[in-house]
C-alpha cells in the first residue's frame, strides 16, 4: 500500500463546484431578459416593472394571459428573470395540447401570454411615498393598482406568481377576489405559513448575518455564490438589482432594509394557509421540501384540494437555482388547466 | 425460502436484510405477473386504505381486524412514502400476500410508483436503511406488477384512486398494459388518481393528474357494470371513511394521524358474508411513532 | 522470490484496507461514515505503528471539515482506539485530533470527543507524566478564542484534577471558576453540567470555600438555561457536604430555585425532587421540602405540575403518614381537578403508589373517593392509567372493599369507547371473580364477558376468549357447563365469520380446561358441523381447533368422527383449508 492513499483527493469531498474566476465579473442587465421597462404610477407611487409577450405557435387570437411575477423580500423583479424567459421560450415552443378525454368539458386556453413582473413598493427600481410600509395589505394593495393598470378590462385573465413574500402577496391578492381583473390560477414557490412562523428567528439571524456592504457588485455575486445560491446566470442577473450605490462610503449596499420588514411578518404569514385553500381556482404550491407542509395545508393536500410540486435539488430561491426545472413546471400547470 | 421467519423478524419491527428483500420482491415479481389487473375476491374481506409508512399503526390495525391468516384482507395501495417506516410496510405486506396467497391482496396505489417515492420519502429511508437505491429499485419494479383493482363478489369495485373517462367497462381495465410505471395521464393514471367531486360530469382534478368524477358518472358505471359500491381510499377523510354519491362511492383511509400530525381518524371496512360493509375507526398505536420521533421543523428562511 | 510472494500476499491482505481508506476520500457521506466505523478494522490491518505515524495524522488532516454526522462517528471511535495505537504509552496521539474535535460548532460532536478524551485519560492514569499530556490540553481549551473550545475543556477538569499537585489544582479551580462566569452562556452551562463531577473529585475544604462560590454564581445566572443546571449541583454538593453545610449552602439554592421566575427552573426542581430529598436527609425534607413540593404540585405552569404529579407516590414515601395527610392530600385533591389532562393523566399514573403508604384505612377514606373521580374522567388516558395500577391498591385494601368501592365505575368502563380501556378492565374481570365469587359474577359481570366476546375490536375478543379459561378453572366445570358453554356456542350461528370463529378459539381455549367427556359432548359437535362453513376461514379453523381437540378426546372419537372430517377437509378447494387439515392430520394416530 502505498503512503499516497493517504494523500488529500483534489478537492474536499462535498465542496460545492465553484465557477471560474473571470465569469463572476459579469453583470446581467434586465433588459436581457424583459423585452419593455417602465413605470406604473398608481396614486403617487411609481413602481417598475418588466413585461415580455410571447405568442404560442398556433395562430393569434383574442384569448390574452397575464403572468404575473411577484418577487421574495430583499429580492427585485430580476429574482424572476431567467425563468420567465425560460418559461416564454416553453410557450412558444409548446408541443400540440395534451389530448383530453372527448367527455371532458374545458375551456380553452389562452393564445398569448405577456409575462410581467413587479418591484414591489420599497423594492428595486419602484419609488413609492413611503418605502418602509411593508404591511401586507399595502403589498397587496399595490400589486392590486398595478394589475389594474396594466390589464384591458374586468375579463382579463391573470396568473399570479409568486415566491415567497411575493407568494404571500399572491395569495392574499387571489383571496380577495380583485374587481378589475380574474385570477384564474395561482402558483406559490416555496412558503407555508405553520413553518415560515416557526423560523421567524432563524430569519432574523440569517439577515443579520449578511454582509452589509460591499465594493463592487461583483463582490456580492461572490458571496452569493459562495452562500447557498448555486446559479451563476440568476446571481449575476438577481444579485446587482438588491444592490444600491452609496455615494458617500463608495460602497454598494442592499437597497431594501429588512430589518423594517420583521415588525410586518406576522401579517405576512397570518393566515395564509387558510386564504391559499379559500381560492379556488386552480393552485399549484412549489416547494423546496415535503418538510415544509403544515397541517392545515397537509391535510388539504391529501385531500386532493391542490396541486403541489417539490424539487429536493433547489434550496429556499427555487426558482433562481432551477429557472429551466420551474419554468417547465409551471409551463406544464397552465397547460393542464388551460389558463 | 422461510417466509413465516421474515414476517416474524417485521412484525418485530426489524426490517429485512438486503438479500432477503431481493428474494421477497424476485418471488413477488414472478407471482405478480401471473395475476389480471382486476383481481376476483370473494366476501368476507377487510378493505383497508392508504397506510403510508406508519409501520405501528399497521400492525394497531391487526389488533382490531384480527391477524392472518384468520381475517381476510385486501389493501388498496398506498403503503410507502411520509411515514417513517416505509420499508418494513411494504416488505411486511409483500410477505404477507406470498405467504398467505388467498387470504390477502394489494393493490397499487399512486406512491408506488418511482417518481412520488423519490419526492416523498420512500427512496430517502431506503438509502438511509440499507446505504445505497437497490432496495428502492427492486421494490418499485416490483410496483410495476402489482394489480390495479379488485372486484369483491362481483358487487364491489375497489381501485386506489377512482373513475377515468377512459373506462367505461371493467373491460377497458382488463385490457390495460399495467406493468410499467405509472403514466402521466390515461387509463390507469386516472385509476390512481382520480376523486368523487360534488359536480357533476368529468372536472380537471386540482392535483393536476387523474379527473374529478361526480355522482351522475360513478351511477353510470356502477349501473353499466353491475355493481353496488366503488370503494377508493386516497383522499384524507378525518373520520377514517367517507361515503359519497349517496352511498354509491366510499373513501378508506387507513393511516391514523396521518404524517404524525393531522388528526384524523383511521378506518377499515369489513365486508361480511353477505357483503354488509360496517367501519371500525381506530387511533394511533400508543408510544408509536408519532411524537417522539416525528420530525422537528427545522427553521429555514421564507422571506 | 519469496519475498515477492509475501509482498503480494501483504497487497491482497491489505487490497480491502485499501478500498476503505478510499472510502474515507468518497463523495458519498454514507460511504465515509460506514468507513469510519470500521476504522478499527483499517487500523488492525496497518498495525499500531502506521495506525500512529500514517492514520492518526491522515485523519487530523483530512477529516476534520468533514459532515458532523462524520465527525461525530472519529469521535466516537477515537475513545476505542488505545490499543490501536499501540498501548496507554502511545496512547497520546490520540489528543490531537480529538482536540481540534472539541473545538467544532456542532455540540453533539464536542461532547463525544470530550467523552473520548475522558475514556483515554481513564486508560491512561497508569502511565507516569500523563498530566504532562492533559495539563497543557486543557490549558489550551479552557483558554481558547472561541467558545466551543472553552465549554468542551469543563468536562475534563474531573479527570484530570487528580493527576496534578496542589499548585497546579489551585490553577485548575481557579480556571474553572471563571469558565462559571465565562461571557459565553452556552460556556457557563458546561461549566454547571460537569461541576458536580469536579467537586467529587476536588478536596472538601476547597469544595465549602471555592466550588460552593461557583455554585451559587450557577444559581445566580441571569440565563435560565444556566439556573436550572443548579438543580443537579444540589445533588451533588448535597452528597458531598455534611447534612448542616447543606442546610447552609444547598437549602437556600432548591428554595429559591423553587419559585425561580423562569418555569423551566421549577420544572428541573420538581423533576430532582426524590433525589433532592434522598440528598437532603429526612429532617430537611419533613421540615421544608414538604412545604416546597406542595407548592410546586399548585405551580402556575402545567408542565412544573405534571413533573410533581408523576412524582408523587416516590416522593411520598419519603414523607411521615402524619404529614402526608395533614400538609399533601389537599394538593393532591386539587390536581385530581387539574383544567390540564397531561397533569390529570401524570397524577393517575402514579397516585396508586400512596396506597401502601397510607395502609388500607386511610387509603379507603381518602384515595379511593380521588380514584373514582379519575376513573370517571373525559380523558381516555387518565382512565386507563388508573386501571392499570389497581393491583397496588388491592394488595392494600383487599379485592372485596375494592370491588364494592369501584365496581360501578368498572362495570361502566367496560363499555369505553377506547378499545384499550375495555381491554384493561377484561384483564382485572378474574381476579374479581375469584374474590367476588359465583353468585355475584353471574349477577353483575357475566352479561359484560358475554358482550366482550362479540366485541368489534379482535383483540377484545381474544382477551375476552382468553378470560373463558381463567373463569372456568375459578368457577368449575359444571358452572361453564352450564352457564358458559350454551352462549358461546351459540355464536357458531353468527351471520359474521369473525364471530363465528370466536366459538372456534373459544373451543380451542377452553378444551385444555374441560374433561374430553365434556369436549366430545358440548363442543365437538358445533366444530365439526362449522367444517362445511362456505368460508374458507371458518374451514381451516375447524382444522386447527380439532388439532387440539384431539389429545383430549377418546381415541375411538377421533377415529369416528374427526378423522372423516379432517380428511374432507384435505380435499378441500382452499390451499389454507386443505394445509391445516393435513397438519392435523398428522396428530391422528
Amino acid at each position: 500500500m502505498d503512503r499516497l492513499l493517504f494523500k488529500r483527493p483534489g478537492a474536499p469531498p462535498m465542496a460545492p463546484k465553484k465557477p471560474a474566476k473571470e465569469e463572476l465579473n459579469h453583470i446581467v442587465q434586465p433588459n436581457a431578459y424583459f423585452k419593455d421597462e417602465r413605470i406604473v404610477q398608481v396614486n403617487d407611487n411609481k413602481f417598475s416593472i418588466y413585461s415580455s409577450t410571447v405568442q404560442k405557435n398556433e395562430e393569434l387570437g383574442e384569448d390574452h394571459t397575464l403572468l404575473v411575477f411577484l418577487h421574495g423580500g430583499g429580492l427585485t423583479s430580476m429574482s424572476w428573470a431567467v425563468c420567465a424567459q425560460e418559461l416564454r421560450s416553453m410557450i412558444s415552443s409548446r408541443p400540440p395540447p395534451p389530448v383530453l378525454h372527448s367527455k371532458v368539458k374545458i375551456n380553452t386556453g389562452p393564445n398569448s401570454y405577456q409575462t410581467v413582473a413587479i418591484d414591489l413598493r420599497g423594492h428595486g427600481k419602484t419609488t413609492t411615498t413611503d418605502d418602509s410600509d411593508f404591511n401586507i395589505d399595502t403589498l397587496v394593495a399595490d400589486v392590486n393598482g398595478v394589475i389594474s393598470q396594466i390589464v384591458s378590462s374586468p375579463e382579463s385573465r391573470v396568473v399570479l406568481i409568486g415566491h415567497s413574500l411575493g407568494g404571500c402577496v399572491a395569495t392574499k391578492l387571489a383571496a380577495s377576489k380583485p374587481t378589475s381583473f380574474k385570477v384564474t390560477g395561482l402558483v406559490v414557490v416555496d412558503v407555508v405559513e405553520g413553518t415560515a412562523v416557526l423560523s421567524f428567528e432563524n430569519m432574523k439571524q440569517v439577515i443579520n448575518n449578511r454582509p452589509n456592504k460591499f465594493t463592487t457588485p461583483e463582490q456580492a455575486i461572490a458571496w452569493s455564490l459562495k452562500n447557498g445560491q448555486n446559479n451563476v446566470e440568476s446571481a449575476q442577473v438577481s444579485i446587482p438589482s438588491q444592490l444600491m450605490y452609496d455615494p458617500n462610503n463608495q460602497t454598494h449596499v442592499w437597497r431594501t432594509n429588512l430589518n423594517d420588514t420583521v415588525e410586518h411578518w406576522p401579517s405576512w404569514y397570518k393566515g395564509l394557509s387558510n386564504q391559499f385553500l379559500s381560492y379556488h381556482g386552480p393552485r399549484l404550491l412549489l416547494l423546496a421540501s415535503t418538510n415544509r407542509l403544515d397541517t392545515e395545508l397537509m391535510i388539504a393536500q391529501m385531500q386532493g384540494q391542490f396541486q403541489m410540486k417539490v424539487l429536493n435539488s433547489t434550496g429556499h430561491f427555487m426558482q433562481e437555482d432551477e429557472p429551466g426545472q420551474i419554468a417547465k413546471v409551471i409551463d406544464t400547470f397552465l397547460r393542464t388547466f388551460s389558463i | 425460502m422461510d417466509l413465516d421467519k421474515l414476517i416474524e423478524q417485521l412484525y418485530n419491527g426489524n426490517h429485512l436484510a438486503e438479500a432477503d428483500v431481493k428474494k421477497v420482491c424476485d418471488m413477488a415479481k414472478e407471482y405478480f405477473s401471473q395475476v389480471p389487473n382486476v383481481l376476483s375476491i370473494a366476501a368476507p374481506v377487510t378493505v383497508c386504505g392508504d397506510i403510508h409508512g406508519q409501520f405501528f399503526d399497521l400492525i394497531e390495525l391487526f389488533r382490531i381486524g384480527g391477524k392472518l391468516p384468520n381475517t381476510n384482507y385486501l389493501f388498496m395501495g398506498d403503503y410507502v412514502d411520509r411515514g417513517y417506516h416505509s420499508v418494513e410496510v411494504v416488505t411486511l405486506l409483500l410477505c404477507l400476500k406470498l405467504r398467505y396467497k388467498n387470504r390477502v391482496n394489494i393493490l397499487r396505489g399512486n406512491h408506488e410508483s418511482r417518481q412520488i417515492t423519490q419526492v416523498y420519502g420512500f427512496y430517502d429511508e431506503c438509502l438511509r436503511k440499507y446505504g445505497g437505491e437497490n432496495v428502492w429499485k427492486m421494490l418499485t419494479d416490483v410496483f410495476d406488477y402489482l394489480p390495479l383493482a379488485a372486484l369483491i363478489d362481483d358487487q364491489i369495485l375497489c381501485v386506489h384512486g377512482g373513475l377515468s373517462p377512459s373506462i367505461d367497462s371493467l373491460h377497458n381495465i382488463r385490457a390495460l398494459e399495467r406493468v410499467q410505471e405509472i403514466p402521466l395521464d390515461g387509463a390507469m393514471c386516472d385509476l390512481m388518481w382520480s376523486d368523487p367531486d360534488e359536480r357533476n360530469g368529468w372536472g380537471l382534478s386540482p392535483r393536476g393528474a387523474g379527473y374529478t368524477f361526480g355522482q351522475d358518472i360513478s351511477e353510470q358505471f356502477i349501473h353499466n357494470n353491475e355493481l353496488t359500491v366503488v370503494a377508493r381510499a386516497h383522499q384524507l377523510v378525518m373520520e377514517g371513511y367517507n361515503w359519497s354519491h349517496t352511498g354509491n362511492v366510499v373513501t378508506i383511509f387507513t393511516a391514523p394521524n396521518y404524517c404524525y400530525r393531522c388528526g384524523n381518524k383511521a378506518a377499515i371496512m369489513e365486508v361480511d358474508d353477505l357483503l354488509g360493509c360496517s367501519f371500525l375507526q381506530f387511533d394511533p398505536a400508543p408510544r408509536s411513532e408519532n411524537s417522539s420521533q416525528a420530525k422537528k421543523v427545522m427553521p429555514e428562511y421564507f422571506l | 522470490m519469496s519475498s515477492k510472494g509475501s509482498e503480494e500476499e501483504n497487497e491482497e491482505t491489505l487490497y480491502p484496507i485499501a478500498i476503505l481508506i478510499d472510502e474515507l476520500k468518497n463523495e458519498d457521506l454514507q460511504l465515509r461514515l460506514n468507513s469510519i466505523k470500521r476504522l478499527s478494522t483499517i487500523s488492525s490491518a496497518l498495525g499500531p505503528d502506521r495506525t500512529r505515524t500514517e492514520l492518526i495524522p491522515f485523519l487530523n488532516e483530512s477529516c476534520i471539515d468533514d459532515e458532523d454526522e462524520v465527525l461525530l462517528a472519529l469521535a466516537e471511535e477515537l475513545g476505542n482506539f488505545v490499543s490501536a495505537v499501540g498501548g496507554a504509552e502511545k496512547a497520546s496521539c490520540l489528543l490531537a485530533p480529538l482536540e481540534t474535535l472539541c473545538n467544532v460548532e456542532e455540540a453533539t460532536v464536542r461532547d463525544k470527543a470530550v467523552k473520548s478524551l475522558n475514556k483515554i485519560a481513564t486508560e491512561m492514569k497508569a502511565i507516569q507524566q500523563t498530566d504532562q499530556h492533559f495539563l497543557p490540553l486543557v490549558r489550551r481549551l479552557s483558554s481558547g478564542d472561541w467558545f466551543t473550545s472553552r465549554s468542551s475543556s469543563c468536562g475534563l477538569f474531573a479527570v484530570v484534577y487528580p493527576l496534578c499537585n496542589n499548585e497546579i489544582k489551585a490553577e485548575l479551580r481557579q480556571t474553572y471558576g471563571k469558565l462559571c462566569t465565562d461571557s459565553t452562556p452556552m460556556v457557563r452551562r458546561s461549566a454547571a453540567t460537569h461541576l458536580g463531577e469536579f467537586a467529587s473529585k476536588v478536596e472538601k475544604e476547597h469544595v465549602t470555600t471555592e466550588l460552593i462560590n461557583m455554585f451559587q454564581h450557577i444559581r445566580d445566572d441571569e440565563q435560565d438555561s444556566v439556573r436550572l443546571l443548579a438543580i443537579q449541583n444540589c445533588v451533588a454538593f448535597a452528597n458531598i457536604l455534611s447534612a448542616k453545610e447543606s442546610l447552609q449552602y444547598v437549602f437556600p439554592c432548591i428554595k429559591s430555585c423553587s419559585t425561580d421566575k423562569s418555569w423551566r427552573v421549577r420544572y428541573m426542581v420538581a423533576e430532582h425532587f426524590r433525589a433532592l430529598c434522598e440528598s437532603m436527609g429526612p429532617e430537611v425534607v419533613r421540615n421544608e421540602l414538604v412545604g416546597i413540593y406542595v407548592k410546586l404540585t399548585q405551580d402556575t405552569e402545567a408542565e412544573v405540575r405534571t413533573a410533581a404529579g408523576v412524582k408523587i407516590a416516590e416522593v411520598c414515601s419519603l414523607i411521615p403518614k402524619e404529614l402526608l395527610i395533614k400538609d399533601v392530600l389537599a394538593p393532591i385533591e386539587t390536581l385530581v381537578y387539574d383544567k390540564s389532562e397531561h397533569v390529570r393523566a401524570a397524577l393517575a399514573s402514579d397516585i396508586m403508589g400512596l396506597a401502601p403508604a397510607l395502609g388500607k384505612d386511610d387509603t379507603i377514606k381518602y384515595l379511593v373517593p380521588l380514584f373514582l373521580q379519575l376513573l370517571k374522567d373525559e380523558y381516555p388516558e387518565v382512565r386507563l392509567n388508573i386501571i392499570s395500577k389497581l393491583d397496588v391498591v388491592n394488595q392494600v385494601i383487599g379485592v372485596d372493599l375494592l370491588a364494592q368501592s369501584l365496581l360501578p365505575a368498572i362495570v361502566e368502563l367496560a363499555e369505553d369507547k377506547q378499545w384499550r380501556v375495555r381491554l384493561a378492565i377484561i384483564e382485572y374481570i378474574p381476579l374479581l371473580a375469584s374474590q367476588l365469587g359465583v353468585r355475584f359474577f353471574d349477577d353483575k359481570l357475566s352479561n359484560l364477558c358475554m358482550t366482550w366476546l362479540a366485541d368489534s375490536v379482535f383483540s377484545i375478543r381474544e382477551a375476552a376468549t382468553n378470560n373463558l379459561k381463567k373463569l372456568t378453572e375459578i368457577f368449575g366445570v359444571d358452572w361453564a357447563r352450564n352457564n358458559l358453554l350454551p352462549r358461546v356456542m351459540a355464536m357458531s350461528n353468527n351471520s359474521n365469520y369473525l364471530y363465528r370463529m370466536t366459538t372456534l378459539f373459544a373451543i380451542s381455549v377452553l378444551a385444555s380446561v374441560l374433561n374430553g367427556e365434556l369436549i366430545a359432548e358440548k363442543m365437538l359437535g358445533v366444530a365439526l358441523n362449522m367444517s362445511k362453513d362456505p368460508v374458507p376461514n371458518i374451514r381451516f379453523n375447524v382444522a386447527k381447533t380439532l388439532q387440539i381437540i384431539i389429545p383430549r378426546v377418546e381415541p375411538r372419537i377421533v377415529q369416528d368422527q374427526i378423522r372423516p372430517c379432517l380428511t374432507v377437509l384435505s380435499q378441500d378447494d382452499d390451499p389454507d383449508v386443505k394445509y391445516f387439515a393435513a397438519q392435523a392430520l398428522h396428530h391422528v394416530i
